[in-house]
């Protein structure tokens, strides 16, 4: 597999199929980050689209002493902070992630129904409680627990320190547990 | 170590870091002294299922899945951007309207036809607002133009001129008037400056073809004599 490294310096040479190339590899992970930190699939969408035409843009400012993925993590949150900052409506939280995994099919056609149902109404609990979070916690479980990032990572990410992130994800957990128990202890969770 | 040391670092033990870098970041608390804790109080060990419960359920969250058409729309978003990187600044308008006529044209092709029309704008304006000769008069304009200047000189300037030049004789009767020519005086006729001493000669010719010089102020009165004639005319005419 060729590294990102090699199509960031054919795309700062002026080809901007190499940077596509970098467009399909990343651009579920973006989305799913912004989807978390947004709460909902059009905002999560024109998000992810400004990440990339970001990166595009400065793609020359890249300096290649972290991974190419990380760098793209930063303009990403950085974006998603913009449309936090910039739309403070709530009402726009979690629409219809049901709808969205319905129409592309994120269940495999061998799930029952009733663990699709399941695995949706879990998606929408997780979500509901990530969006009430503040958004630097948000950041970092999602980070954390939906990019799988290890702290290092997270903290280059955030620009903080490994304590600063654990920090926080101390405090997201703890907030997360209250709001997600009832959750289990219903034993909806997953089997 | 008591309960409340405990359930502050319990996140820490739930999250899958290495022990080193949990160790790290607990502020202190040793993974080994949590873990014995854990051991003998049945309280934090409950506070520390439910930690793993929510760890485990955020972690068995399924990845949202992205709109089938975001990659392509992105693509699509980064080669426009591309080609309009290539193009000129002077470019770009001429872009905007092959754009919206749907009409797909290289960066090149584009910058070329945008600098030929852009030279050929400019060399017109240029040749407009600066090579465009006055639209000339025809002969009616021209002599009524002249003879309102003639008018106009004939109007004012004699006065200007003859005035303080009548002289009473001893039986009472004005003399004629004859023009002196002052230096420095203003009037249309004559506005000479100083140690310009040419301006106070012209050229004339007689009957003969003769040519000569003569003083300015016989040239002058002969000038005014002969327009205030033409002027004196012309208002008998209109009357």
């Amino acid at each position: 597999m060729i590294p990102d490294d090699v199509y960031v310096h054919q795309t700062v040479e002026g080809d901007a199929e190499a940077f596509n190339e970098l467009v399909n590899r990343h651009h579920s992970k973006i989305y799913g980050l912004a989807y978390r930190m947004l709460g909902n699939p059009d905002d999560a969408a024109d998000a992810t689209q400004e990440t990339f035409l970001e990166a595009y843009k400065s793609v020359k400012t890249f300096q290649f002493q972290s991974q190419f993925g990380t760098w793209l993590y930063r303009i990403g949150i950085n974006t998603c902070q913009q449309y936090i900052r910039k739309s403070q409506s709530n009402e726009r939280k979690l629409t219809a992630y049901t709808r969205e995994a319905e129409i592309h099919g994120s269940a495999s056609e061998n799930d029952s129904p009733e663990r699709m149902a399941i695995q949706t109404e879990q998606n929408e609990i997780v979500q509901d409680a990530i969006s009430q979070l503040p958004p630097k916690q948000r950041e970092v479980v999602t980070l954390y627990y939906m990019q799988h990032l290890k702290y290092r990572e997270i903290a280059e990410i955030l620009k903080c320190s490994e304590g600063t992130v654990a920090s926080r994800l101390n405090q997201a957990l703890k907030n997360l547990k209250r709001k997600l128990s009832k959750y289990y202890l219903q034993g909806g969770g997953p089997q | 170590m008591n309960c409340e040391q405990t359930l502050n670092n319990l996140p820490h033990f739930v999250v899958e870091e290495t022990p080193e870098t949990t160790d790290r970041v607990s502020a202190g608390a040793s993974r080994r002294a949590v873990l014995e804790h854990l051991r003998s109080c049945p309280e934090c060990q409950m506070a520390y299922e439910a930690l793993w419960h929510t760890a485990s359920v955020l972690e068995s969250t399924e990845e949202p899945v992205p709109p089938r058409e975001l990659a392509g729309n992105i693509q699509a978003r980064v080669r426009e951007l591309h080609q309009r990187k290539q193009l000129s600044f002077f470019a770009n308008p001429l872009a905007w309207c092959l754009n919206k006529l749907a009409l797909d044209f290289s960066p090149r092709v584009v910058n070329a036809t945008a600098l030929i029309l852009l030279l050929t704008v400019s060399g017109f304006a240029a040749k407009l607002a600066f090579f465009t000769n006055p639209p000339e008069p025809d002969s009616g304009l021209i002599a009524m133009k002249q003879t309102m200047v003639n008018n106009i000189r004939i109007s004012t300037a004699p006065w200007a001129v003859l005035k303080d030049t009548e002289t009473r004789t001893e039986d009472g009767r004005t003399s004629q008037p004859s023009i002196v020519a002052v230096e420095g005086e203003h009037n249309h006729f004559f506005n000479p400056t100083r140690n310009s001493s040419k301006l106070w000669h012209t050229e004339t010719s007689d009957a003969n073809g003769h040519t000569g010089e003569t003083s300015v102020a016989n040239y002058l009165q002969n000038k005014v004599s002969e327009k205030l004639t033409v002027f004196w005319d012309n208002i008998k005419t209109e009357l």
